[in-house]
């Protein structure tokens, strides 16, 4: 009998990504149709690395340290983006408790509970996330930094960080670009313009969130 | 293309950059330029736009400076604040009701035809179609196609730069390509 199509697989496939690329590659010496699809991926790949890229402006480098030239100097910046940065974080986490309540209670249905707390994880997020909503700006003590996060490239994942650093990184690794204007105000009302972009980002970043509470950072 | 080659000196680069050393920014800057706008280039609407936030990521990058520690390809932090930029802009386009596609900017990249010879039209037609699928697709299943296909970054860098996890990157890549294989077939272009 022959086995069912491995559509879903041929992208990981494609890139070596599989644990187990044998399975796939023997339903691939019986299955043309499969063969083929997995042709059509591989050519549009291909042809997507052979895109064209666009001329650069020749002054481009030299506009870029036009505009850093009003900057401060690396060394001596730093605290002063901590306000914004901060209000950055509360308007991303106010928005990952809007979409934790909406979205994920069925998926957190059968969470673990986390070693040691006592707390479902469902309830162990819900206190972390109003702990932040509910503290003016920064909180003095944020009570997950004995058990940092490896939600982010910048956030150390073997050491803790101070509740300041870890939402200043924290808005810097979630939103890099975001801007402090449009947060100047009322942050949940800036929650109602959230793009699909973003709330995919806060759903990843939620996700992230509780994987690490249910199961410790991984090495 | 891979930018794995750089990474020991990118970080040093980073932390003369850090001491106060413009020259390493600069060199930064001239490194990563062409990757970074190609990236926004194939994000966004416009060529001048691409550049304006090409430009921007680097003005970012030197504000954050001072934080940047060496725990990741350097590269997935750039592209990080390029894809938020980037992401940002097209939100921003769309609330002010510009719904033009990505492919449709006033100054196309694949090369004038009527410049070529016959079998250079058909590379460009190649590469229209290509163009038109890829502006079809969602900001983030273009941004994920983009870092893996054009920029070569592999699932652990592209986890870094989306702020997900590795089996994230692959379920959203496999979409992006079936979606863009698709596409492609609709605009008959599937024989690349």
């Amino acid at each position: 009998m022959k086995s069912r199509h491995v559509y879903d697989k041929l992208s990981a496939y494609l890139d070596g990504e599989l644990r187990r690329p044998g399975r796939v590659e023997r339903h691939l010496a019986s299955c043309p149709e499969c063969a083929g699809r997995l042709r059509q991926l591989r050519a549009q790949s291909e042809r997507l690395g052979k895109l064209s890229a666009p001329e650069i402006t020749r002054d481009f480098a030299a506009r870029v340290l036009e505009a850093v030239e009003h900057e401060p100097p690396p060394a001596a910046a730093g605290r002063g983006q901590v306000a914004w940065a901060g209000a950055a974080a509360l308007v991303m986490l106010a928005g990952a408790l809007v979409l934790y309540r909406a979205v994920l209670p069925d998926a957190l249905e059968h969470a673990n509970t986390p070693a040691g707390s006592g707390y479902p994880a469902e309830e162990a997020v819900i206190a972390a996330f109003q702990d932040v909503l509910e503290a003016d700006g920064a909180p003095e003590d944020w009570m997950l930094a004995d058990e940092p996060m490896g939600i982010a490239p910048l956030i150390p994942v073997d050491e803790p960080v101070e509740a300041e650093e870890f939402v200043e990184l924290l808005a810097l690794a979630v939103e890099p670009g975001l801007d402090a204007a449009p947060l100047d105000g009322d942050a949940w009302g800036a929650l109602a313009d959230l793009a699909p972009e973003e709330t995919e980002i806060l759903s990843e970043l939620l996700e992230e969130y509780v994987h690490t509470l249910e199961n410790g950072v991984e090495s | 293309m891979t930018h794995e080659r750089y990474e020991t000196s990118d970080w040093r680069l980073v932390a003369r950059a850090q001491a106060g050393d413009q020259q390493a920014f600069t060199e930064l800057v001239q490194r990563y330029q062409r990757p970074v706008l190609h990236f926004c280039r194939r994000m966004v609407t416009s060529h001048e736009e691409a550049e304006d936030i090409a430009q921007d990521c680097f003005v970012r990058l030197y504000r954050v400076l001072p934080r940047l520690r060496e725990e990741a390809q350097f590269s997935t932090f750039l592209f990080g604040i390029a894809r938020n930029l980037t992401l940002n802009a097209l939100r921003d386009a769309k609330r002010r009701g510009r719904h033009k596609a990505a492919s449709l900017d006033e100054r196309p990249l694949a090369a004038d035809p009527l410049s070529r010879p016959e079998r250079q039209v058909r590379v460009h037609e190649i590469e229209s179609t290509l163009e038109a699928a890829l502006a079809a697709l969602t900001p983030e299943h273009r941004a994920v196609l983009l870092l893996r296909e054009v920029q070569g970054l592999d699932y652990d860098a592209i986890a870094s730069v989306l702020g997900c996890r590795k089996g994230t990157v692959r379920s959203r890549l496999a979409r992006a390509r079936e979606q863009l294989r698709v596409r492609l077939i609709e605009l008959g272009g599937d024989e690349l």
